[in-house]
């Protein structure tokens, strides 16, 4: 019982400090989603990760085992800690129980910086349990704009909103991809994880440039990366997340790199995970392309 | 953008919600706010949402999963089309139920009515400790104890009518049960 308490109070004595908005955010280089698969594996490959994402929502019922792993991660790499349901275009307004959890995680890794999607997952009491698309329209830059309001009184770790694979898109949308993405950032003073593989999906599925729109977006809003391997079911790509990154999105990847000035690239695997060893050689060729991008 | 284009946006989210998560009692082509979507697209997400679900359970009830294969699956998209959970607990919710419904449906062989109760006893432990995360009763300690919130989500949902529970960080630790009646009427949070 003693250690139980010595855990929690270790967490709980952990002080906020806040970041001030406009400091320059540190490059943390390349790294990986952080699966427990590969818990034993971590230290014996330390060197070809640079950083890990935690996702956030693991540690809101974490056991005091859990809570010790994060400790061990805490200590031993810099952490980003990564949310799935802030559901910051719900017109419902943002859970508060969520948030105080979230912050909760926040307070306790003291990140760089944080961030969650461009999505609703709750509506109406119900939680989907799925990153839902919202339209591009002026009603949704305003929910967005009150929930961000709310978090931001909270949350004073630099936030990162993330593009979603879009499965629906509403006829009604006012604004393009990157309009939509750059009023997001630019109106709300917060950074954009570009999640390139989700950006590939969506320009296949809906037939745009992909290229065109990252070359729309306020560069110096794209703090951060993510990239895995898609595929094609069905004649749509998916964001399966259970595969070996294709050439395509490595392209797409390569020439983000060289626009914008990117602090962070995050690798995402998370289904079929095989052993961390077989990641490595992705996490490098993703090094090499970060450590040789000259953004213009 | 006015005030009715928001209450159209909430509406639009809320049915939407429905629409994926209820798919075979709301359709969306009878919603207003949906009608003019790609149907398709909906029914697709719809089935990403079930193909999600399944997958989660399929964890949780490893042992029956393994045994039952694709029945399993069968089994499994015909319980979801009429039950839907919400919360934090969502996952462990699907996997009770569902060990529940197939123990009820499938009484044959006796060892995988044996194997359901197990699964379904471990799927119970383990929505029980979200009750008990530390995280939550971090901050959540000082407001039960000034009676400012109240705490009826974070307590077993048996006990819950009934009783607090306060953990305590003195030397000891431990957990606390307190009367209800004892505790402050809780206020609306800001
Ligand atoms: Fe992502």
């Amino acid at each position: 019982m003693e250690a139980v308490v010595a855990v929690a109070v270790a967490v709980a004595v952990v002080e906020t400090k806040p970041v001030p908005a406009r400091e320059p955010l540190r490059s943390l280089g390349v790294g990986l989603g952080y699966r427990p698969v590969h818990r034993d594996e971590i230290f014996a490959h330390r060197s070809s990760i640079d950083f890990f994402e935690i996702v956030a929502d693991h540690y809101f019922s974490a056991s005091p085992p859990k809570l010790a792993e994060l400790d061990l991660l805490k200590s031993n790499f810099p952490l980003i800690p990564h949310g799935l349901a802030l559901s910051i275009g719900s017109a419902d307004g943002i859970d508060q129980r969520y948030l105080r959890d979230f912050q909760c995680v926040v307070d306790a890794v003291r990140p760089a910086w944080c961030s969650d999607h461009i999505a609703f997952t709750r509506a109406g009491g119900i939680d989907i349990g799925h990153l839902t698309p919202l339209p591009k329209t002026s009603a949704s830059l305003r929910v967005i704009r009150d929930n961000l309001r709310r978090v931001q009184d909270c949350i004073t770790t630099p936030l990162l909103l993330e593009n979603i694979t879009e499965s629906i898109r509403y006829p009604e949308d006012e604004y393009t991809d990157a309009e939509f993405l750059g009023r997001i950032c630019d109106e709300n003073d917060v950074g954009l994880l570009l999640d390139v593989t989700n950006l590939y999906i969506n320009s296949v599925n809906y037939r745009f440039d992909a290229l065109e729109v990252v070359r729309r977006l306020p560069k110096d809003r794209i703090v951060q990366l993510h990239f895995v391997g898609g595929r094609m079911e069905e004649g749509r790509w998916v964001d399966s997340h259970d595969t070996t990154t294709q050439d395509e999105i490595w392209q797409l990847l390569e020439a983000v790199l060289s626009l914008a000035p990117v602090k962070g690239v995050i690798l995402e695997r998370d289904e079929k995970i095989p052993p961390l060893k077989d990641l490595i050689p992705e996490l490098e060729r993703a090094r090499d392309l970060y450590r040789h991008a000259i953004p213009a | 953008m006015s005030t009715e284009d928001l209450e159209r946006l909430r509406k639009q989210q809320i049915a939407l919600a429905r629409a994926l998560t209820q798919p075979s009692t709301s359709s969306p082509i009878q919603e207003p706010s949906l009608s003019h979507l790609d149907l398709e697209e909906v029914a697709r997400s719809a089935e990403t949402l079930i193909r999600k679900r399944l997958s989660q359970t399929r964890s949780a009830l490893r042992g029956t999963s393994m045994l039952l294969r694709d029945e399993f699956a069968k089994e499994f998209r015909e319980f979801a089309s009429t039950h839907f959970f919400s919360g934090p607990d969502a996952i462990w919710r699907d996997a009770i139920e569902f060990s529940r419904w197939l123990a009820r449906r499938r009484k044959e062989p006796a060892w995988l009515s044996d194997l359901l109760r197990w699964e379904h006893e471990r799927c119970c432990w383990e929505s029980q400790r979200l009750y008990f995360s530390l995280f939550r009763l971090r901050y959540r300690v000082a407001e039960w104890i000034d009676g400012r919130s109240d705490n009826s989500r974070d307590a077993p949902p048996v006990l819950s009518n009934q009783w607090i529970f306060i953990w305590r960080f003195g030397h000891r630790g431990g957990i606390r049960a307190i009367p209800r009646r004892n505790v402050a009427k809780p206020t609306a949070q800001a």
